[in-house]
């Protein structure tokens, strides 16, 4: 079972959170500079080191002998960035059976080890970060200077080597308009919203990725804290809009979810793109109480299941876009058949 | 012999053990493949912008020394927004310091309980953009709060001083 059909705090609005550790080693060269054989010898060191790390039944992918389909089937489930997958011949990745964490080998750093926790739970996922830490910093020569910290590619990335980020869930925010005041407040304070997969991707469902913008220059405690508050913010801000709407009854927006829903229940083609608006907006229905009987990790698994790399490997197939399109709305439709939500 | 797993053509000239999984597997390769993975790798980079830019700011001076690990000079790591290996933080300390000192990474550790530094460089930089545009009032407020937050941190040294 992956955390993923879990449910956590404040999960109407903070889907996950997720802690980012980068270390390398001294001895070898970055992953900037690195030649073939180094990158071997660090997966091979970060294999040893995790030997340590039994509790997470880590299963190893080296992508220099796994499919590029497969690779990127990680990247729809945010197991591993778009970089490492481009990367391929030099890089591997380590997996936790539950999905909770994963550690990319040869990114940017030589180990950048990901810990997700579903809901606002800094607290498990820094458990496990913790963990982590302990086994790799037990490594004979892991990069450390005194003053400066942790020794990345990036010198942005100096001092704990630790970032804390957040993916949320804002569509009331959207709607109402209320998004660029908050937005600009959370620049302030340092913080930046972008779409989920990456610099540039457009929202999905008013997901974003909530992540530190400036440099961090504080301890590790403080890093957790500061955005435990932000996000805190934002769960707040995002229940009052809904709480708004809901007194409002648009007619509009309403139309806009029912339709959304039918379409869904009964469309025979629906693409990628699609597929992630018209969940959104039920997602939203959930929230106004419009939809019934879907849970957040049911939409999770919607959104998260149907993109075309997961459908094309469950289905064992390369498959064109217009065949994968049937799949999907198939799919769909099997999975709310069952379910009657209004 | 053996020739190379990748183009199956030339003479492998490298070899690699690696052991997964307690099992051990072998690879051939020859140097001309090794050295188009590395190229294809090294293309995917991302250059860090933020550094790239901050090199800029802050031009360091290029006294011609080359990292002996990674072979990288200051002019690369300009490019790139990013070093070569751990040695080049000790190998370009002098060029790197002022701009980790502007980054306020060095205050990373010792910032625990005092502000950290980058908040008044990040107002500073505001207030002269807020002065060429004319806009006083503005400049006026980020003013005041420069001044304020750089007495706080006399205070606080004041304070580790008695
Ligand atoms: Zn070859
Ligand atoms: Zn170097």
């Amino acid at each position: 079972m992956t955390i993923w059909q879990k449910t956590g705090p404040e999960n109407d609005v903070v889907l996950s959170v997720r802690l980012r550790i980068a270390r390398n080693f001294s001895d070898i060269a970055f992953p900037t500079s690195m030649n073939i054989k180094d990158s071997v010898e660090v997966k091979q060191r970060i294999l040893s080191l995790s030997r340590e790390l039994e509790e997470f039944k880590f299963r190893y992918y080296d992508f220099a002998s796994i499919s590029k389909i497969e690779i990127k089937t990680f990247i729809e489930r945010h197991l591993c960035s778009k970089e490492l997958s481009r990367t391929q011949q030099m890089s591997g990745l380590l997996l936790s059976t539950d999905e909770s964490v994963s550690i990319m080998m040869n990114e940017e750093d030589h180990i950048r080890a990901q810990i997700l926790a579903v809901g606002l739970d800094y607290e498990t996922v820094r458990i496990k970060a913790d963990h982590i830490k302990k086994a790799f910093d037990q490594g004979e020569n892991i990069a450390y200077k005194k003053e400066i910290g942790y020794l990345t590619s990036c010198p942005t990335n100096l001092g704990t080597g630790m970032r804390a980020s957040a993916m949320i869930r804002i569509p009331a925010i959207i709607v109402t308009g209320a998004f660029k005041q908050m937005a600009k407040r959370l620049s302030d304070e340092g913080y930046i919203l972008r779409g989920i997969y990456g610099e540039g991707s457009a929202s999905v469902g008013g997901i974003m990725q909530l992540s530190n913008s400036r440099v961090v220059a504080t301890n590790e405690d403080e890093i957790i804290a500061k955005v435990l508050d932000v996000c805190m913010q934002v769960v707040k801000e995002e229940r009052q809009q809904r709480v708004k709407i809901t007194k409002k009854r648009s007619i509009r927006l309403e139309d806009k979810i029912m339709r959304s829903y039918g379409i869904l229940k009964h469309a025979m083609r629906i693409s990628q793109k699609e597929m992630g608006i018209l969940v959104g907006d039920i997602w939203l229905g959930k929230d106004l109480g419009l939809i019934k009987n879907l849970d957040d990790s049911e939409f999770m698994h919607l959104l998260t299941s149907t993109h075309d790399a997961t459908l094309q490997i469950n289905k064992g197939e390369q498959k064109n876009r217009g065949i994968l399109n049937i799949m999907r709305a198939r799919y769909i439709q099997e999975y709310m058949k069952e379910k009657e939500c209004i | 012999m053996h020739t190379c797993e990748h183009c199956g053509k030339n003479h492998a000239n490298i070899h690699i053990r690696q052991i997964i999984n307690e099992e051990e597997t072998e690879l051939y390769i020859c140097s001309s493949c090794a050295e188009k993975i590395q190229q294809q790798f090294l293309s995917f980079l991302k250059v860090n912008n933020f550094m790239t830019n901050m090199m800029k700011e802050v031009k360091p001076k290029d006294t011609g020394k080359i990292c002996p690990q990674c072979k990288f000079d200051i002019e690369k790591i300009r490019k790139l927004g990013k070093v070569g290996c751990a040695h080049c933080y000790e190998v370009f300390e002098k060029e790197l310091d002022p701009i980790l000192n502007k980054m306020s990474a060095r205050n990373i550790i010792a910032s625990q309980k005092s502000k950290p530094r980058i908040d008044i460089d990040a107002l500073q930089m505001q207030l002269n953009a807020a002065v060429k545009e004319e806009n006083y009032e503005k400049a006026a407020e980020l003013r005041d709060k420069i001044t304020m937050l750089k007495g706080e941190s006399h205070d606080n040294m004041a304070k580790n001083r008695t």
